[in-house]
């Protein structure tokens, strides 16, 4: 009879139960949005270069410039490479804030738009520790060439 | 019969007791909140520590000859800045990375971090500009670590030089290669 009793009331209640509902894609929601964050703020997974000192970000705008090796072409060098090629021709792709860029003209212009919009932005540069400089300079290059003062390299704590 | 009746109001009254109860209890619902904010504060804390183990070294990008915007202004020849001292690091050849400042003579980058660590932390440190040239052959990392050990000396103004792109507005290219419409 109790039994019976029980089931009456839940009867009573209509339609699905929302509640477990809400929060299991409340959960899936949040997974994702953290998946995203991470995804978009650190572009290519890179393996840093270890450093025993360096300074937190300050600045409030922050223009992320990742540099990866790709995974199925050489490493060139800048030496004696021609213009207008590319950075795959170097053998690496290069994105800001998570987005590719195709060579170094794109990414002049990113960086332009970067300091356009708040002069006091600071430039990130996450580049794989085992990349030659060579494949880092012309990186620098077209950050300067776009006006930025500084760069600020990424490095992993090291303790 | 009577017996099960009972039970029956029992029951009934029971349930109207429960039901009281929960119209009784009023206010917003704390158990969902709870499980949210719980959710929020996890998500913060994991994202939190997955960014706190990085830290940033700062330079200049001043350019090795012609025009560009630097902080250091390399390309005023009337300007000579005495405090300016350049580390050049070039590779061996076998995977290794020489290194020449100062008195360390095409030395070992641990014998760089030694000659910067013996430098004394002082005012003269401070307004001392250290550029890094690096070839291109030279890894990534070690121009890390030689920035890392100026840094950790007390140097403030360092940079890293940069070659000048033949043509401005695209940033690969070669010096040497010939560009036959820079000419208006």
């Amino acid at each position: 009879m109790k039994r019976r009793a029980i089931t009456g009331t839940h009867s009573m209640h209509e339609g699905v139960n929302a509640t477990p509902l809400i929060d299991v894609v409340m959960c899936l929601i949040i997974f994702f949005l953290l998946v995203g964050k991470l995804a978009s703020d650190r572009g290519a997974a890179v393996r840093l270069p270890d450093s025993l000192s360096g300074r937190e970000e300050q600045s409030a705008s922050v223009l992320v410039v990742t540099i990866s090796p790709l995974p199925d072409a050489p490493i060139a060098t800048d030496v004696g490479t021609p213009g207008e090629r590319g950075w795959a021709s170097l053998g690496v792709s290069v994105q800001a804030d998570g987005q590719t860029l195709a060579d170094a003209r794109e990414l002049e212009a990113t960086v332009r738009s970067a300091l356009a919009k708040d002069a006091a932005a600071s430039i990130q540069l996450r580049a794989d520790r085992d990349l030659p400089f060579g494949t880092v300079e012309p990186v620098l290059r077209a950050c300067g060439n776009a006006g930025a003062k500084a760069i600020r390299f990424a490095a992993e704590k090291q303790q | 019969m009577s017996q099960q009746r009972r039970r029956r109001r029992a029951s009934s009254l029971k349930r109207r007791g429960a039901l009281d109860m929960h119209s009784m209890h009023f206010g917003p619902n704390m158990t969902p909140m709870v499980d949210v904010v719980m959710v929020i504060l996890i998500f913060f804390m994991v994202s939190a520590a997955f960014m706190g183990d990085e830290w940033f070294l700062r330079a200049a990008i001043p350019f090795e000859s012609g025009r560009g915007s630097s902080v250091l202004k390399p390309n005023d020849p009337l300007e000579i800045p005495p405090d300016r001292v350049e580390a050049l690091l070039e590779t061996d050849g076998q995977g290794g990375t020489l290194v020449t400042f100062l008195d360390v003579n095409a030395g070992s980058i641990e014998q760089f971090e030694e000659r910067v660590r013996a430098f004394p932390r002082s005012v003269e440190t401070a307004k001392l500009e250290v550029v890094i040239k690096a070839a291109a052959a030279v890894p990534y990392r070690d121009v890390i670590r030689a920035h890392s050990a100026l840094d950790r000396a007390g140097v403030v103004k360092i940079g890293v030089s940069v070659k000048q792109a033949t043509k401005p507005g695209t940033g690969l290219g070669s010096p040497a290669l010939p560009k036959p419409d820079l000419l208006p």
